[in-house]
């Protein structure tokens, strides 16, 4: 269980949240500006909030007045919104840079199952946007994460492809099992992929309501 | 005309030995300053770009004060290796690292400038150190312009009259370097002679700055469409 209870100040408002997650999609809904990316940033250690806690099953990743886990101990997996893949590293060295070597079992397999296996030696720019969302993705799943981050994984693509990267997600939350921590600004997609959707507005979550997926089949 | 190689080989020899040293100093020092921030930072960053501004001169004198006999570094190098700076190939070697420092720094700070904080981001998330993802990620991308601090570098190393002059002299055979040899050349009425070194450094300069062209052309296309 991922538990955040985290307050900064930004530029225009304090980010004051706090929520706790299963091994389950949820989806932090807000507009632009919101504090959305923060909060992810914080998580994964490449921000320091100005108090409060985060914790990861046993793990405490940082509490107000200690030292915080360095972004390196903290295994989780993190998606950017424009991907980060490096661009002078193959597809395959890509996905292979935060493998230690000897922890390979299982990496074709998904690289099978997400269906980028004939990519691995192109380099970034010769991949289209879809492709290299899913490069990404499973990038960030290669580590074996206790944890995955997604900071609006699917804004740049065009609604077809959206469409099947929605579906890869919710297939691969549902083989990982492992919590999905995802930003969007897009309703339909918050709708689609969340079990739960937390609403965020000028720093202070707003709501909390299941999602339309988790609604259907029950 | 006779003619007599060695200031050529003690050019080369000044410049690769500065440029070297300038090389891991600026990249070192720009690498520290383009991620960390702190009071003075814009200070100690002007004071690392004088020597572009002031009269060579003027950082020959600053090094002659301090590398002097008497001087602060003089007296410590002299006592603790039996180093002496002044009128010495050392003092040449020293003169060409700081007035090209600058631009080996200039450079590097603009190419760490330029890579993506998110890819280091990303490396971090995957678990990288600081060291590999430096070696791995920053290095190879900030590449191109690294390397043109470094061309840039050597040229100047190659070219630098006024510091060196100022601390290590004109000893023929020991602390000529082609620039020196020049300027002596024509005081002593020696056209001939001089013309030689001129058309020797023109020849020098050009192939450096034609390469350089040539070859950041052709890697600014590499990554072109990465987005």
């Amino acid at each position: 269980m991922l538990t955040v209870s985290i307050q900064k100040q930004l530029p225009d408002f304090l980010l004051d949240v706090c929520f706790a997650i299963q091994k389950e999609i949820v989806v932090l809904f807000g507009p632009s500006g919101s504090g959305k990316t923060t909060i992810l940033n914080s998580i994964a250690g490449l921000v320091t909030p100005d108090a409060g806690m985060i914790r990861l099953g046993d793990t405490l990743f940082y509490e107000h007045g200690t030292k915080a886990l360095p972004v390196q101990k903290r295994n989780i997996g993190y998606v950017f919104q424009d991907y980060a893949l490096f661009p002078h590293m193959t597809v395959a060295q890509n996905i292979r840079y935060g493998v230690k070597e000897g922890k390979e079992v299982g990496l074709d397999e998904l690289v099978a199952t997400v269906g980028i296996g004939h990519l691995l030696d192109k380099y970034p720019h010769q991949i289209s946007g879809g492709q290299k969302q899913r490069v990404a993705l499973v990038r960030a799943l290669a580590t074996k994460p206790d944890l995955l981050l997604l900071d609006e994984p699917l804004s740049a693509l065009d609604a077809d492809t959206r469409k099947e990267c929605q579906d890869e997600l919710l297939r691969l939350q549902a083989v990982w099992k492992i919590p999905f921590l995802m930003v969007t600004h897009d309703r339909e997609e918050a709708e689609r992929l969340a079990d739960i959707i937390l609403t965020i507005e000028n720093g202070k979550l707003t709501g909390e309501k299941r999602g339309a997926r988790d609604l259907a089949t029950r | 005309m006779e003619t007599n190689l060695t200031p050529l080989l003690l050019s080369l020899q000044v410049a690769v030995l500065s440029t070297s040293i300038v090389f891991v100093i600026g990249i070192a020092l720009a690498r520290c300053m383009t991620r960390r921030h702190f009071f003075g930072k814009h200070v100690l960053e002007s004071f690392f770009l004088l020597p572009l501004v002031l009269p060579p001169t003027v950082v020959g004198f600053g090094l002659l004060l301090l590398f002097g006999k008497n001087g602060f570094l003089g007296k410590l190098l002299d006592q603790w290796f039996g180093i002496t700076v002044v009128f010495t190939l050392t003092g040449a070697v020293i003169a060409s690292i700081v007035v090209s420092f600058p631009l080996m720094y200039q450079s590097a700070v603009a190419a760490f400038t330029s890579v993506d904080r998110r890819l280091e981001d990303a490396a971090r998330t995957m678990g990288a150190s600081e060291w590999r993802l430096f070696w791995t990620v920053v290095f190879p991308l900030a590449w191109p312009g690294l390397l043109a601090g470094f061309v840039l570098s050597f040229a100047r190393g190659l070219g630098e009259f006024g510091a060196t002059l100022m601390l290590a002299g004109y000893l023929p055979g020991r602390t000529d370097t082609i620039p020196v040899a020049i300027y002596f050349a024509v005081e002593s009425g020696q056209m001939e002679k001089a013309m030689f070194w001129v058309i020797i450094i023109v020849a020098l300069g050009m192939s450096t700055t034609l390469w350089l062209n040539w070859w950041s052309r052709r890697n600014l296309r590499r990554y072109a469409n990465q987005k």
